[in-house]
């Protein structure tokens, strides 16, 4: 018993010298209930909170986290019923992201020239080099890719395809992946709306008088 | 004789081209084009404005088809045509040439000689890598970003100089509070996150201090804080924009200027685009209507709009349809269109007018016998099906039928009404991540060259000695057959094919193409496709040195008379060099541009001419941005062209025209100073030698020199007031001088948060012809131009 403590003691204490804590990303919005999962550390998570190498989200229903990383080279949102595990390392002056999406719904938008990013699922691996692509994992593991902009490898170990604008990747278990033109109403239409929230600058207001003669006030957004 | 006579003809045809009787044009590539940036391209006409109907701007890349865009007159001292190839083109390097057509219906090319072969070329400068000071990033919050209160968390990166902070000192300040100690410092990261704010405007402050308390680095932002209210959206989006653009000429000339007797003109164009969404459904319509619409000329006004929902797509109206190079590729068609994509399948189809019918005169004055008829066209209407199987990212083949003919009932006084019918078959693989790429296609076509007489009958087939496995009356609605068709007899010379590679490996781009189509090979909706030609493009361009060198080259070969259906056979040989250092850092650019075409015929029959044209553009570029510091910081670029061109005949020695264009350009932006100015200087030498042996010499002389001022009267927007004098002085055999004062103001403003922009530009020119003063003549010119995005 006492050897047992000794080790626990022992790695604890490694685990504390050798542990990465530089801190990878910040939270930068949140909806509903995200819970971070840390070591042994649980708690729902806040605006500004600082994201570490190895940290876990989950979120609840009708919940969302957005992500910045440290390095500015990609922006990431978390959506509904979904679980994300944020492994980072620094690759000299850039930043590595391997993010591993075990359930759910994670649009991310990738800036060129940062460091790699990829988004591994239980069934296939998305690397990326500047682009904008919304991964699902559905329940069953399989994974649906679709990307918004610039080409997406999409990998199983059964092969790998690239995705482009305007297409979804699909990968299942022991399959290879396939690629086709993204169908209407494939997005969920909340989620398109929570990615494209991001350019609310793109808004026209018009105030009017309502039946009461009260003032509202209609927000117009354009792309 | 014969010979004579064919010289002259030569001679003329040549002369035409090449002496610049139509217009004089000054014109110097441009240095490059930036990846997914436009290219802004302007023809200045130097003379002969006055003939010039329209402009057209031909351009491509790689293997693809040339695209045709209408340039939009200028404004300024001296005529010019501008256009722009959009951003989402730009991927590699450009060809181009320009179109100009002349009043009397003919033509002339910049450059003159083979443009379609022997285009101009602009290398692609490679991407820079940012060069942005990295060493803090604002993550939280973004600049202009409605916030909801409770959201707002100030987060600064400083990932990149994370292992240079030792011993330092980090603080952060907020409208020049020190909050340093609420917030969160860690290596690489800071967070603030203030229980509540209050909407406006805050300047956030990082400073890191060295041990001894001098600041060792800073940056700050500002940032508006805005509390977002609840949002109510229309059931159907609704975005597009409004332009009207109005140019205004009046004239003030002595009698024996062209210009004299000559009314105000007044033209304007009017433009509403609108796109919008609901659901599964899309929508994109637009209406441009211009002054110049006119009956006795193909359409100006454009009318479109295009509906989408999953899988089938319609269109209405002005749509320029491309099914591949040899049947339609661009030519805008005015009918119904639509696709239905499957993914694997896909069916593209449309009808409509190509050419519409404009009115022509019949004269039966000059003999008693004979009626001439002018200027009339028919309506000329098009269908075209594509039926595509397989993935465009991947393999497919296509298969495509095209039928124009000219409606005979649509107009009384034109001659002539056609007939044509082409087929053909389209395929594309793409491997290695579409980095190597190869396609070809082939089509045939008949063309009838005069409907009128109708079908043929039987008794003159007979007569004729053709046997057809079918009555032609039975096809006369999809095809006329009569002695008119060409050709006479199916051979090989109705044949049209083409095939190209494209590889990109290893920095290293190449694109081969080789064509043929033969002489009797008509598209009517391509009418810019050369028949009876035969050859081989090559072109390879590589960056080296991580991006900085871009080098290309290229060679062509081409031939006439495919089918030794002539006497003799012109042959072309062009070829390019292309080269360009783009440096990174306080360094300048420089390319180098070398052109060279050669068109020639070997003869042994002393009846023909003997051609030997040689063709040379070299064109050299170079541009500098550094700051310096003219009474205050600015950013100044300098930017030296200069350009040979050289058109001779090598054997006979009847002719060699050059010119020599230099020009510089100086632009001075203000950092501190809410003003820019920038001066050009050109000066374009002409030497022009004909058959007998005349020089004539010619220059011309530009001086421009132009202030910008710019103030924020709104909000959010732009208020830039412009001031500017140029100067041109030309010699030669019509020697002239002009000066030209010109004022403009250009407003930006948001408009139900909505972009609008009004811009006013004046101008007033004085010319003065130093040899005939009556050719003088004043003119003022205005631009009104409105703009509303919403």
């Amino acid at each position: 018993m006492k050897k047992l403590i000794v080790y626990v003691i022992i790695f604890s204490m490694f685990s504390i010298l050798f542990a990465d804590n530089t801190p990878s990303a910040v939270i930068l919005l949140k909806k509903g209930i995200v819970e971070l999962h840390r070591q042994n550390e649980r708690k729902a998570i806040s605006v500004g909170d600082i994201l570490y190498n190895g940290d876990e989200l989950i979120s609840k229903d009708e919940s969302l986290a957005a992500i910045r990383f440290v390095d500015d080279g990609a922006i990431i949102k978390l959506f509904s019923n979904s679980i994300l595990t944020i492994n980072t390392k620094k690759e000299e002056d850039k930043l590595g992201k391997q993010l591993y999406l075990e359930v759910g719904e994670l649009w991310s938008k990738v800036k060129k020239e940062s460091g790699s990013y990829q988004v591994e699922t239980p069934t296939a691996v998305a690397a990326v080099k500047g682009t904008d692509f919304l991964t699902d994992v559905k329940e069953n593991g399989d994974t649906w890719l679709f990307t918004f902009q610039g080409v997406v490898e999409l990998k199983t170990e059964k092969g790998s395809v690239e995705v482009g604008e305007g297409e979804t990747g699909i990968a299942a278990k022991d399959k290879a992946p396939s690629t086709r033109k993204t169908e209407e109403g494939e997005v969920d239409e909340k989620t398109k709306e929570e990615i494209e929230s991001e350019i609310e600058s793109n808004l026209m207001e018009i105030e009017f008088k309502d039946a009461n003669g009260e003032i509202r006030t209609m927000k117009i957004y354009y792309k | 004789m014969q010979k004579t006579i064919l010289v002259l003809l030569i001679m003329i045809v040549l002369g035409t081209n090449l002496v610049a009787q139509n217009a004089q044009v000054d014109f110097i590539t441009p240095e490059f084009v930036e990846y997914l940036k436009p290219l802004h391209l302007r023809l200045d006409i130097i003379r002969g404005n006055e003939s010039i109907e329209e402009v057209y701007l031909f351009y491509k890349k790689g293997n693809i088809d040339y695209t045709q865009v209408l340039m939009e007159p200028g404004e300024g001292m001296n005529p010019y045509y501008e256009a722009t190839i959009p951003a989402f083109y730009i991927n590699q390097a450009i060809s181009f040439y320009f179109r100009i057509l002349l009043s009397g219906g003919e033509e002339q090319t910049i450059p003159s000689v083979d443009p379609i072969n022997n285009p101009y070329y602009v290398s692609l400068k490679p991407e820079d890598e940012p060069l942005a000071d990295t060493s803090f990033i604002l993550l939280s919050p973004d600049q202009e970003y409605n916030f909801q209160d409770d959201d707002f968390m100030v987060a600064i990166s400083y990932f990149s100089i994370q292992d240079q902070m030792k011993h330092k000192t980090l603080k952060l300040f907020i409208n020049g509070n020190d909050v340093s100690a609420q917030a969160v410092i860690t290596e690489n990261l800071l967070v603030y996150n203030p229980a509540y704010i209050k909407p406006g405007s805050y300047k956030i402050e990082v400073v890191i201090y060295n041990k001894d308390g001098s600041i060792y680095k800073k940056k700050d932002w500002t940032v508006k804080v805005k509390k977002v209210p609840t949002v109510q959206r229309l059931p159907i989006s609704v975005h597009g924009d409004i332009l009207i653009d109005s140019r205004l000429t009046l004239n003030d000339a002595d009698t024996g200027s062209y210009y004299y007797d000559k009314d105000d003109e007044l033209k304007t164009i009017g433009r509403l685009r609108l796109k919008g969404e609901r659901g599964f459904f899309r929508y994109r319509g637009m209406i441009y209507i211009s002054s110049e619409e006119k009956s006795s000329r193909q359409p100006y006004n454009r009318y479109s709009l295009d509906l989408y929902v999953p899988d089938l797509q319609l269109n209405i109206g002005d749509h320029n349809q491309v099914f591949s190079n040899t049947t339609i590729a661009g030519k805008n068609v005015r009918g119904v269109g639509g696709e239905l994509n499957f993914g694997f399948f896909k069916l593209h189809s449309f009808y409509g007018q190509i050419q519409r019918h404009i009115t022509g005169t019949q004269d039966t004055t000059s003999t008693p016998y004979d009626t001439t008829y002018t200027g009339g066209y028919y309506d000329r209407n098009t269908l075209g099906v594509r039926l595509r199987f397989g993935n465009e990212r991947t393999f497919y083949v296509g298969l495509n039928a095209v039928k124009t003919k000219d409606d005979m009932g649509s107009e009384k006084y034109a001659q002539n009404p056609k007939d044509n019918i082409v087929i053909g078959l389209d395929s594309k693989l793409s491997l290695c991540k579409r980095r190597f790429q190869f396609g070809w296609e082939v089509a045939a076509s008949l063309l009838n060259n005069d409907i009128s007489a109708g079908v043929i009958s039987q008794n003159d087939l007979d007569s004729l000695g053709i046997e057809l496995p079918f009555d032609p009356e039975s096809i006369e609605n999809i095809f006329v057959i009569n002695t008119n068709v060409e050709p006479y007899k199916l051979s090989m010379s109705n044949i049209a094919a083409e095939g190209f590679i494209r590889a990109f490996f290893l920095n290293n781009l190449l694109n081969m193409k080789y064509s043929y189509i033969g002489g009797s090979f008509h598209t009517l909706a391509n009418p810019y496709l050369q028949n009876d030609k035969t050859g081989l493009h090559i072109m390879d361009n590589v960056t080296l040195l991580n991006n900085q060198l871009s080098v290309g080259i290229g060679y062509h070969t081409y031939n006439d008379n495919i089918r030794s259906t002539k006497k003799s056979t012109t042959y072309t040989r062009g070829f390019l060099f292309n080269a360009g250092y783009y440096p990174r850092g306080n360094m300048p650019n420089m390319s180098a541009n070398m052109q060279q075409i050669n068109v020639y015929n070997e003869v042994t029959d002393t009846s023909l001419v003997p051609v030997n044209q040689i063709n040379t553009i070299t064109t050299l570029n170079t541009s500098y941005k550094l700051p310096v510091h003219i009474f205050s910081p600015t950013d100044t670029r300098f930017s030296l062209s200069y350009s040979y061109s050289n058109t001779a005949d090598r054997d006979e020695n009847n002719y060699d025209y050059s010119s020599n264009n230099i020009r510089f350009g100086l632009d001075v932006n203000f950092k501190e100073i809410p003003a820019s100015s920038h001066f050009t200087f050109g000066y374009l030498a002409r030497q022009d030698r004909s058959q007998d042996s005349t020089e004539v010499k010619s220059s011309y002389f530009t001086f421009g020199i132009k202030e910008e001022f710019r103030s924020q009267i709104f909000k959010k927007g732009s208020f830039r007031t412009t001031i500017g004098y140029n100067f041109t002085n030309s010699s030669g055999d019509s020697p002239y001088m002009k000066h030209y004062l010109s004022f403009g103001i250009n407003n930006r403003f948001l408009l139900f948060a909505s972009e609008t922009m009004i811009s006013l530009q004046c101008g007033y020119m004085i010319y003065n012809d130093i040899n005939d003063e009556a050719k003088n003549y004043n003119q003022m010119r205005g631009i009104l131009k409105f703009t509303q995005r919403f």
